[in-house]
């Protein structure tokens, strides 16, 4: 089963993220910032990643960037999910090594369509 | 004593004067005194006062955030239920959908009209094979009414004989003895073959006239038997399709409302989709409330810190506040206008959730309603087994014209082939007498005889033959008619046993949906009164948008209050003062635009390469990205973008271009 990892600051959209992805069939852990995220993803290996930006402690951006240098996560799939939506975010985004940015709020069909179509360009699915 | 005594009062008058006077200059010379010290007092109450209403503004704009955050997570797992209850409910009603309305072939109702139209058909054949029976047997009848004409034409044509061979045995006495003799036998045989013939053919014909009236009684009681058969099965039929139709009109009904309730479900699932897009705005709002309770901690504390004694501190303090009061009062404008705009859409969320809802509870109402009656599908079976016994009958008939056939078949053959060797036995006769007479002395007159008899031979086989062949074409007739009805029979049988199997089969699925329908319904209506209580239980627990307007208008209104206490702005602050650098760190610090310093400096080196496009809309990146088209630019839904590695970031770089038009219009590779 395809694992996901997810991370936000919010309980509340960790919970709608986890709802979306667990009805979408696939299995889920949470994180609740960018630091908890990394030590879960050198815990155990996830296929695509969730993640918010700004979140207390590590945010989202430097997630990003640490996670991309761990080999294990160099092709992973990574999805912003943020409220920021202005260019320059998408931009820095990316830049830090994202796959796709998404700003909220966003709907559920949207979240596992991306996931399925990056994970499909991988081979995951 | 009245002078003196207003003499007195003026006196008095006087005194109560001078006395007011020194209170007033005492009190005067007291407040001189004492106001120093009430004006110091009462900008340091004042301060407290409003730092202690900051305070309490602050943790009530931070308990609305919690309570929201508790309350959506609440309605969240609420409406996560009321999906997966719509889920369930969604596949029992497609399930009672296929059942009723859809599955073709497999559809149990669509399968006993099937069946009931192939019985119905096969009886039709079977009628048209009566109908060509009875067709068939007029024609023959026809045939039949010639022969006595043509056995009357036979015997006239042999009537002659007889004085033929009287004049045979006159001619033949006045001839030698061996000669006589011989003429004597062949008259008497003669004679002897046109009395065989005449008594055969009547006795041929008799029976051949007897079997015609015993066929056509008996092709008058099938006519009469086939009509009241016909008669019945179009009442019998009628009577299924009435049934069946009634079955299907209950099944449709229920599958309509099901279908119906399906298509509730899935405007309740855009509902609960707006529901949960509006409470996304929780995670925004959180983090804009905090940073608001952030900055009114700074003011709180700048509030307590003033020393009011110290020169032009208190008045510092009114502008700073005024000008931090002013900045969160845009913060928190912003994000009630995001909250109400939120609540709006949650209202209408709930609203439209709740008017579902009770067009849910109708439709139950009405799929419930039209519950499959079992009386209605026994009905049917009973119906479609009666078509089926009907239809046998019809198949069983065939076998009985057949059977009628069989004695009138044979009657011909033999008739026909009795006639024409007595004709031939009659013309022998006379071409041996013809043949004696030729070798005879002076027998011209018996070759003339003779030569006569065998006209009457010949005219009597020519006759004959005509006859044979009358009987011969309603032989072939009723030959055909057999081969076909055998046929028929044959495939009828066949048809019948088919029908038998899919009588069967048909009972089989019948009775499955009487089994399985009630016992969908029963789902949908226990599983559509979950889902009401779910949503009653969601819409008890929604305080939302009342919580957002209380607070919005208690918010709003004490940042004015703030602000009026600030002075509105009137006196300038020194730009190098500690407030005025306290309101730039304000500003700075506790905005989503610290957020964003916070992350360009940590992704600095990578974004040197980035060229800035705050100014344009577009989503191309550095260069190597597809255009964007105009619309897809301009797309409201312009919150997804998916790109290509920046050439800067890290190794994972792409192999394909973007793709936006697999998720939409603001898709960007990386």
């Amino acid at each position: 089963m395809i694992r996901v990892l997810i991370i936000d600051d919010s309980s509340l959209t960790r919970e709608f993220h986890s709802h979306i992805v667990k009805d979408a069939g696939f299995a889920c852990v949470t994180a609740v910032d960018g630091m908890d995220g990394l030590e879960k993803a050198t815990s155990e290996r996830f296929q695509i990643i969730l993640t918010d930006i700004n979140m207390q402690g590590m945010d989202g951006y430097e997630f990003i960037r640490r996670a991309r240098q761990n080999p294990d996560y160099d092709e992973v799939p990574i999805i912003i999910i943020s409220t920021e939506a202005k260019e320059l975010d998408k931009q820095k985004g990316f830049t830090a090594g994202a796959n796709l940015y998404l700003a909220k709020p966003t709907d559920a069909d949207r979240i596992v369509e991306s996931m399925k179509m990056l994970l499909g360009k991988r081979g995951g699915l | 004593m009245r002078w003196f005594n207003l003499t007195k009062l003026r006196g008095n008058a006087r005194r109560l004067q001078e006395a007011g006077w020194r209170i007033l200059g005492v009190s005067r010379r007291f407040a001189r005194r004492v106001w120093p010290f009430a004006k110091a007092l009462q900008p340091a109450a004042s301060l407290l006062e409003w730092a202690k209403r900051v305070d309490e503004e602050r943790n009530d704009l931070l308990s609305l955030v919690r309570d929201m955050e508790a309350e959506f997570l609440t309605t969240g797992a609420g409406l996560a239920r009321v999906a997966q209850q719509l889920g369930k409910m969604q596949s029992v009603c497609q399930s009672l959908t296929d059942l009723t309305l859809g599955g073709g072939q497999d559809a149990a109702v669509q399968f006993a009209f099937q069946l009931l139209k192939k019985a119905e058909d096969l009886m039709l054949a079977s009628y048209d094979q009566y109908d060509h029976v009875f067709a068939t047997f007029g024609e023959l009848q026809q045939w039949l009414s010639q022969l006595p004409k043509q056995h009357e034409q036979l015997m006239r044509v042999l009537l002659p004989l007889n004085v033929i061979t009287t004049a045979f045995r006159i001619e033949a006495s006045r001839h030698a003895p061996e000669v006589r003799e011989v003429f004597f036998m062949l008259a008497a045989h003669v004679n002897q073959t046109v009395s065989e013939v005449r008594g055969t053919l009547e006795r041929q014909f008799d029976a051949l006239a007897a079997s015609e009236r015993m066929t056509r009684k008996l092709m008058a009681e099938i006519s009469a038997l086939i009509q009241k058969h016909r008669n019945e099965a179009a009442a019998t039929l009628e009577a299924s399709r009435i049934h069946l139709r009634a079955l299907n009109e209950a099944l449709s009904s229920s599958g309509v409302g099901a279908a119906e309730l399906s298509h509730l479900s899935q405007s309740v699932r855009r509902h609960i989709g707006g529901l949960v897009m509006a409470q996304q705005c929780q995670d925004i709002t959180r983090q804009r409330i905090e940073h608001v309770g952030e900055a009114m901690t700074e003011m709180r504390t700048h509030l307590n810190e003033v020393q009011p004694s110290a020169p032009g501190a208190y008045l510092e303090t009114r502008q700073f506040i005024f000008r931090a009061a002013h900045i969160q009062l845009q913060q928190v404008q912003g994000v009630f206008d995001e909250l109400n705009s939120a609540a709006e859409t949650l209202k209408s969320g709930i609203q439209g959730l709740r008017a579902e809802s009770g067009a849910a509870t109708e439709v139950a109402v009405k799929i419930g309603g039209a519950a499959l009656d079992a009386k209605v599908a026994n009905e049917s079976q009973v119906s479609i087994g009666e078509i089926l016994a009907i239809s046998k009958q019809a198949v069983q008939k065939i076998a009985d014209i057949l059977a009628a056939f069989e004695p009138l078949q044979a009657r011909f053959m033999d008739c026909s082939s009795k006639a024409a060797v007595l004709a031939r036995d009659v013309r022998y006769a006379a071409l041996n007498a013809q043949i004696f007479a030729i070798h005879a002395p002076d027998g011209g007159t018996l070759e003339a005889l003779a030569g006569q008899v065998r006209m009457i031979s010949d005219e009597a086989l020519q006759q004959v033959g005509q006859m044979g062949r009358a009987l011969r074409h309603t032989e072939a007739m009723v030959n055909n008619l057999r081969e076909r009805l055998t046929d028929f029979q044959c495939l009828g049988q066949a048809e019948q046993e088919i029908l038998t199997d899919e009588s069967e089969c048909s009972r089989k699925k019948l009775s499955e949906l009487e089994g399985a329908i009630p016992v969908l319904i029963q789902q949908i209506t226990l599983q559509q009164g979950a889902f009401v209580q779910s949503v009653e239980e969601i819409l008890g627990q929604v305080k939302f948008p009342i919580a957002v307007a209380t607070a919005n208008s208690r918010s709003i209104s004490f940042f004015h209050k703030l602000l009026a206490w600030g002075g509105g702005g009137a006196l300038a602050l020194p730009a190098d003062s500690a407030a005025s650098q306290k309101i730039d760190s304000l500003k700075s610090n506790y905005t989503m635009e610290s957020e964003r310093r916070a992350h360009t400096s940590a992704l600095q080196p990578a974004l040197v390469a980035v060229r800035p496009t705050d100014s344009e809309p577009s989503i191309e990146l550095f260069g190597e990205l597809e255009p964007q088209s105009p619309a897809a630019a301009s797309s409201p839904c312009d919150d997804l973008s998916v790109t290509k590695t920046a050439p800067t970031a890290h190794p994972s770089a792409p192999e394909e271009p973007a793709s936006s038009t697999e998720l939409g219009g603001n898709v960007e590779f990386f």
